[in-house]
């Protein structure tokens, strides 16, 4: 019964240390040569260029998972609706339309089999196929 | 000539109809109601015939609901048309935006169509009342009344060392015609051009000086042909005339603003000033100061104080009293001052709730004033984006 007990308490603090603690691992394509800093990361997925270092068109795509609230506030310095209120005005502007957003699982797929996309994965859920630019 | 600009830009698209066509949708809405609490007339919009707040509690003054969608043709070429939708006007359908925007690289921006002139640092987003911290903004430092241009703008961005720069030049033509609206008699038609320049520092410190100027300005409204007559009729000075013709008008707009984000304070002031050259109409400098505070994630209270320096236009007496009071009421000098607090509540990652207690208080004694912005006002507003 203890035992049992302990297991629980284990695996609660495991998945509140694993949503507190979450690694952010932004990725790209494996044939991605482009050298990509943080303030590329940043300056991608706010919209102030569209392009990589090497001129290649940059297609940002953000996950709905929970890892994204850790994006924003480690790499854009933003809450969620501080995000939302940045893009509102930027979109009703016609300056620039946010990330495609598309489900936590698709992440990694897409970014395997398209070479232009970057986007951003909890680092445990990473696999060999893709290339990592930063953990944050 | 925008017009053919969009359908020749809608034409191109269409051949490529048989490939996925890149579009997007996004939507913004506010419901703002509410009442005067000292039995005076608050008229929030600065166009005319948009309503007014009274004693009674009213929803429809100041809510609205706008789309936007977007047409990407190519990677750098869309399609944008904006259309709102407001409570003022009957909930009629205006044509905000229609344009074509061609993005000549990550520096360049331009657009070409139906846009709006970017007097005030919210201009942008003026209606969108999700992306402002206020229940709107400062009424009294927005006060051109015409912002709807058929134009060409070319914005340009760069950055060197701390700074972020931002270079917004237009010129076109306003038709920003309130006549279509049952409630309104004014329309504004000039040539028009202007310039913006917006550096921001580091991030956090954002300077913006703007210049705009309407050159050849005709106002076009039946309570002015009324006055004009009437001053001919008796007759008045012939300069004074000459200053009440309303037509071959030069103004301008110019305008400062500052906004600082430091940590969990924003300090946001705004200088705006218009200039009627050769009319009767009163030069108006008009100014505000607020301050947010980000207590958390979810609420921001501020504070906001305005002023007002209205100083009068060319008027000459006329020898006739009553019309004098009443030209001295209408165009003359005057000061006001105003304070209002307010906050705003995240109630959803898209909706924020907002309240606001406005007081203003002018020199010109109450039974004398013949606007509708000199009072208190308290008003809630719910604002969302989709």
């Amino acid at each position: 019964m203890k035992s049992i007990k302990n297991s629980v308490l284990i695996i609660v603090l495991t998945m509140l240390s694993s949503a507190a603690f979450a690694e952010v691992a932004v990725i790209v394509n494996s044939a991605n040569g482009a050298s990509i800093s943080k303030g590329d990361i940043t300056a991608i997925f706010l919209g102030k260029t569209k392009k990589f270092s090497d001129g290649s068109v940059a297609v940002p795509i953000v996950s709905d998972g929970a890892i994204t609230d850790e994006f924003n506030s480690k790499l854009l310095g933003k809450t969620s609706s501080q995000l939302k209120s940045y893009w509102s005005k930027l979109v009703f502007t016609g300056k620039a339309n946010p990330p495609k957003k598309v489900s936590d699982g698709e992440v990694l797929q897409l970014i395997k089999t398209n070479n232009n996309m970057i986007g951003f994965v909890d680092s445990a859920a990473v696999s060999g196929d893709v290339k990592v630019v930063g953990k944050f | 000539m925008n017009k053919k600009i969009l359908m020749a830009a809608i034409m191109a698209a269409t051949p490529i109809s048989s490939q996925a066509i890149d579009y997007s949708f996004s939507g913004f809405g506010s419901l703002v109601g509410g009442a005067t609490t000292d039995g005076e007339e608050f008229r929030p919009h600065v166009k005319y015939g948009g309503g007014k707040y009274d004693e009674s509690f009213a929803l429809d003054v100041e809510s609205r609901l706008g789309i936007q969608g977007t047409v990407r043709l190519t990677d750098d070429l869309a399609v944008t048309a904006q259309v709102v939708s407001r409570g003022g006007y009957n909930w009629r359908p205006e044509l905000k935006w229609a344009y074509v925007s061609y993005q000549v690289n990550d520096n360049v921006q331009i657009k070409a169509g139906r846009l709006n002139s970017p007097f005030y640092l919210y201009s942008d987003f003026q209606d969108v009342g999700y992306a402002l911290p206020w229940v709107s903004a400062p009424r009294n430092a927005y006060m051109v009344p015409a912002d709807a241009i058929e134009g060409v703008n070319v914005i340009t961005s760069f950055s060197t060392e701390k700074f972020e720069h931002v270079i917004e030049v237009y010129a076109g033509r306003y038709d920003d015609g309130q006549n279509k609206y049952e409630t309104g008699h004014l329309d504004i038609e000039t040539p028009t051009f202007g310039l913006t320049y917006m550096p921001t520092y580091d991030g956090w410190l954002t300077m913006r000086a703007t210049y705009h100027e309407g050159t050849d300005l005709e106002i076009i409204s039946k309570d002015l042909d009324g006055l004009r007559t009437m001053l001919e009729g008796i007759p008045a000075p012939a300069k004074f005339l000459a200053n009440a013709k309303f037509k071959h008008e030069r103004t301008s707009f110019s305008g400062i603003a500052v906004k600082a984000e430091l940590d969990r304070l924003t300090l946001i002031a705004e200088l705006n000033q218009l200039d009627w050259h050769t009319s009767i109409l009163p030069h108006q400098k008009r100014g505000y100061i607020s301050a947010i505070y980000q207590v958390n994630d979810k609420f921001a209270p501020y504070v906001t104080l305005m002023k007002n320096n209205d100083s009068g236009g060319d008027l000459e007496e006329t020898g006739v009293g009553a019309l004098d009071a009443a030209l001295k009421a209408q165009f003359g000098k005057s000061d006001t001052f105003g304070w209002a607090v307010g906050g705003r509540y995240e109630i959803a990652d898209n909706m924020a709730l907002k309240a606001e207690y406005q007081s203003q208080s002018s020199d010109i004694p109450k039974n004398e004033q013949t606007g509708e912005d000199v009072a208190d006002t308290f008003r809630v507003a719910l604002d969302i984006i989709f």
